[in-house]
């Protein structure tokens, strides 16, 4: 189980990005984090997986435990080889002038062990397209096939834990419902748990057992998935209500105090 | 009262320091010599050359002094800059007073060209590991009074080999066929003329004149063409040891019926850790004895300091000048001091003047005079790997008489 | 047609030195885009490690054992202590500290080994190649066996193995290969290790058929126009570079120099190349195509 209590951080030690934000992500399933451009996902997904340093960031209060261990100022190598949980960058971070069969190699390199081949075809059989072109360079595939890659390095890592950042991004809408076919898949056979940062929310709320709604820098909502999808106000901040032309400006506003009110 | 105390205090200190300042003033006024040494820079730090002069000063003042005169050597790094050794020499003859500093020591061509007017004027001796052909000829009383070498003349030593050849190597009928090779800069320019006289004077064909430079790392092509020329015989006029090294290593498996011939620089007994077997059978020019012949005396007086100091010599030929440059220097003062005369002028004469002098025993009791401003004689000899020394194979031949 | 035959085998060989020294370098540059300007002195450290070794008196194999061994370490040793603090920065900061350790190594050098020319000694079989006037020397040859080798061995390395996997991975981005689990720090220092490797091979191939010196590593400074000619980051183009330009200075030297009396010319000719080779490519004759999907 993964919790975040409480947790402030600012970029260039001015900066402030996250505002108090706490959530926990349960075992065995998946949280999808949802939120527009700017409302911390993505800064929270690099404090937990300990790479915030590198963008000059820095916790200021709160803290991070996986399964009970703090991770606040571990570095990111120990993060995903010994605690087992792996950050996937937003944007495909595939190596381009790699192989695929390069790519799930190196992807491995933390926990090599004679495992590793037949994990390779286990991998793969959650992504028949890349099978047939084991030999072609990373940057020459298609988004969704780079996305595939990406989350097959990913499973390569054996991790325990997911951390997802915006998966879905520029994908055509139908590898977008293949791609997150495969992250369902991925949390119920392998079991590893999936916390999920979206701006799609409707697919993500689909797949995932709780969320999270963030905005600014805090969480500004929660709850499990199907209340979610059924709240009002999500469906016209994410989902594009059906009669959002109706809706008058007072509504809107109520949305706003109430959001001012969990913050 | 106490200020008084106090004041007689200072003054009686003042009066002792200057006593004994004056005392020491009283003593003979020592003969100095300005070493401008190649101690760092470009060509590496060369250790020996200092040493030789630092040795040579602990000699002469272990054995008397100049007369009981202190002999100094003020030892300078010159860096084989030409402009910090003009610097080095301007500084020092402002600050030394004339009566005291009479000479001064380098290694280069180009600073003694550069300096030839000044010297003219302020009569500076300059006794200098330089031997170039274009300064120490025929005509260097007249135009370079106050240079002596501390050698042979690159060009004479090239007709001695001309004449060697002649004598003991050439059997065929057909004039002997020789390649030069030099490197191309200052000092390797400068025996050309010489050369291209020795070599008609002693009926050579002349098939090759093949520059190569500092910066050569594959001499193939240079092989190539002594190859096709034909030539019998090569001489390798290089003063640089990765050079002379590079061109041996090469040449030894390639040119197999080609003798290989070398100017005093080649002379280093350093060729054979340098280039190993390819240095075997090489003849070359040298106005110096070797480190090995333990029995001459001056070779017994240098070993002993290499000994009492435990000096890592490399090049003995660097150390040997250093010490045989301080030790003419020395030699020059004393006997203008004994005339009565120790002034720039009359030790330029004495020097000029030496005549039938053992030059402590470097020849093993044959002569020395210094009339033409060089050293007047050197030996032939041959490089054998076995006992990595350099064999002399003539006598200390006098050059000028060996070349008429 | 000797001559220019000849003039092609030395040019190979001259050229096949640049590559290795060459390739130390594009090694750095691509896992850091520092450009180490002290690759010279790395080849200097090499000649003088093997010298070392050499006195050990072990079996010529054991020696080079050694050898390797020994740069791997000191190229480690050195990044650990100049490069890593440098770490996350601008990686114009690190290149100027490779001049700065150019020089440090240079003095370094001058204190451990003196200056006067040493002559490395390795005791290999004779391989001289006469045909006619055609003619190697047997450490040609043998610089030959050394380059291809070396050059070999370093690309099976980096294309094949696990590890070179993993440091063509890191060399696209650090932060995509620290999520992954690699632990890029390491992967740095162990990339400083193989180039110091790399350049040794080249110094001691150089050091051989010449003369240890203090300062040999002037020779460095032509695997700048190998490395630029060949675009900074491509490992094959620094081959054809390399030996492109060795090709085109000995043919100098074989047929310029005599023809126009400019001796020395050849040392000229690599940078002449580059900038020939510049004007009308300027990414170089090999520079990386970028992978750019539309």
């Amino acid at each position: 189980m993964l919790e975040v209590k409480n947790l402030t951080v600012v970029y260039n030690g001015v900066i402030s990005v996250l505002h108090g934000v706490s959530l926990e992500a349960r075992e065995g399933a998946i949280t999808a984090l949802l939120g527009g451009n700017g409302s911390g996902k993505t800064t929270l997904m690099r404090a937990i997986s300990g790479i915030l340093t590198i963008y000059e960031g820095e916790i200021q209060e709160g803290n991070i435990e996986l399964a009970k261990i703090k991770l606040n100022h571990l570095k990111a190598v120990d993060i995903t080889k010994k605690l087992h949980l792996t950050y996937l960058m937003e944007g495909r971070p595939v190596f381009e002038y790699l192989s695929i069969r390069e790519n799930l190699i190196a992807a491995a390199s933390c926990r090599w062990d004679s495992a590793v081949p037949k994990d390779m075809e286990r991998v793969l059989a959650f992504f028949p397209p890349l099978k047939n072109r084991m030999q072609s360079k990373a940057g020459y595939l298609s988004g969704g096939e780079q996305q595939m890659l990406a989350m097959g390095m990913a499973l390569m890592t054996n991790p325990r834990f997911l951390l997802l950042d915006e998966p879905s991004l520029g994908l055509a809408p139908i590898m977008v419902k293949e791609i997150f076919k495969v992250i369902s898949r991925i949390n119920r056979e392998r079991k590893i748990d999936i916390l999920l940062s979206e701006q799609n929310a409707m697919v993500a709320l689909r797949i995932s057992s709780y969320a999270y709604v963030m905005e600014n820098g805090r969480v500004v909502m929660d709850g499990s998935s199907i209340e979610l999808i059924e709240n009002a106000d999500i469906q016209e901040a994410y989902l594009g209500s059906k009669d959002a032309g109706k809706k008058d400006y007072k509504e809107a506003k109520r949305y706003k105090r109430r959001k001012r009110w969990l913050g | 009262m106490k200020n008084q105390k106090a004041f007689f205090i200072l003054f009686a200190l003042c009066f002792i320091i200057f006593s004994a300042w004056g005392s020491i003033a009283a003593e003979k006024s020592p003969v100095k010599l300005i070493g401008s040494a190649v101690l760092s820079g470009k060509v590496g730090a060369l250790p020996s050359t200092g040493w030789g002069f630092m040795d040579a000063q602990d000699y002469i003042n272990d054995n008397g002094g100049v007369n009981g005169r202190k002999f100094k050597v003020i030892l300078e790094d010159n860096q084989y800059e030409i402009p910090e050794a003009i610097s080095i020499f301007n500084r020092i003859t402002a600050r030394e007073p004339k009566d005291e500093l009479f000479f001064h020591s380098s290694w280069q061509t180009g600073v003694l060209r550069s300096l030839a007017q000044k010297v003219k004027e302020n009569h500076m001796i300059f006794i200098d590991g330089s031997m170039a052909s274009n300064i120490f000829n025929e005509d260097v009383k007249k135009n370079y009074p106050y240079y002596f070498s501390c050698g042979v003349p690159y060009g004479k030593q090239c007709g001695m080999i001309f004449k060697y050849i002649n004598e003991n190597l050439h059997k065929k009928k057909k004039k002997p066929k020789l390649a030069f090779i030099y490197i191309d800069a200052a000092a390797g320019n400068d025996p050309l003329e010489k050369m291209r006289m020795y070599a008609k004077h002693f009926n050579f064909d002349l098939v090759l004149v093949e520059p190569v430079t500092f910066t050569t790392t594959d001499f193939t092509p240079t092989l190539m063409k002594i190859r096709r020329a034909k030539a019998d015989y090569v001489i390798l006029w290089s003063w640089s040891v990765p050079v002379s090294t590079r061109f041996l290593k090469t040449a030894r498996p390639y040119l197999k019926n080609t003798k290989i011939f070398g100017l005093s620089y080649l002379a280093w007994e350093l060729f054979f850790h340098t280039t190993g077997e390819a240095f075997d059978g090489v003849y070359v020019v040298s106005p110096y004895p070797r480190p090995s012949e333990i029995n001459n005396p001056l070779v017994a007086a240098m070993n002993y300091y290499v000994k009492k100091k435990d000096r890592k010599i490399k090049v003995w030929d660097l150390y040997l000048q250093g010490f045989v440059m301080s030790l003419m220097a020395s030699e020059g003062a004393r006997r203008a001091d004994n005339a009565g005369d120790l002034s720039r002028e009359r030790i330029r004469d004495e020097l000029e003047n030496l005549k039938d002098w053992d030059a402590f025993g470097m020849y093993e009791g044959k002569t020395f005079n210094y009339a033409s401003h060089q050293f007047p004689r050197a030996r032939m000899l041959r490089a054998d790997f076995k006992t990595k020394s350099l064999i002399p194979v003539t006598d200390w031949l006098v050059v000028d008489e060996y070349l008429k | 047609m000797d001559f220019l035959l000849q003039a092609m085998f030395v040019g190979i060989i001259k050229g096949s030195i640049y590559v290795i020294i060459a390739l130390s370098m594009v090694i750095i540059y691509k896992s850091s885009e520092v450009f180490n300007f002290a690759v010279g002195e790395f080849c200097t450290l090499g000649a003088i490690m093997f010298f070392f070794a050499a006195r050990t008196g072990l079996p010529l194999p054991l020696v080079f054992l050694l050898f390797v061994i020994l740069c791997g370490l000191a190229g480690m040793i050195i990044e650990k202590i100049v490069i890593q603090p440098l770490m996350g920065r601008d990686p114009l900061s690190t290149t100027l500290v490779t001049i700065g350790l150019s020089s440090f190594l240079v003095g370094l050098f001058q204190i451990t080994i003196g200056s006067t020319p040493i002559s490395l000694e390795i005791k290999l079989p004779v391989l001289m190649l006469e045909i006619g006037d055609l003619f190697l020397t047997s450490e040609q040859v043998w610089s030959m066996i050394f380059a291809v080798l070396a050059i070999g061995l370093l690309l099976l390395f980096y294309q094949f193995s696990r590890w070179g996997i993993i440091m063509r991975a890191t060399a696209e981005g650090q932060v995509k290969a620290m999520v992954f689990g690699i632990n890029t720090r390491y992967i740095l220092t162990l990339t400083w290790a193989i180039a110091a490797i790399v350049a040794a091979m080249g110094g001691l191939v150089v050091a051989w058929s010449g003369t240890l010196t203090y300062n040999m590593g002037i020779i460095g400074l032509v695997a700048i126009p190998v490395v630029l000619v060949a675009g900074l980051d491509s490992i094959g183009g620094c081959i054809i570079g390399g030996i492109l330009i060795g090709v085109v200075e000995s043919l100098t030297s074989f047929y310029f120099e005599d023809a126009t009396g400019l001796k020395g010319f050849r040392s000229v000719t690599p940078y002449l190349f580059l900038l020939i080779v510049l004007m009308i490519r300027p990414t170089g004759l090999f520079g990386q195509v970028r992978i750019e999907r539309v």
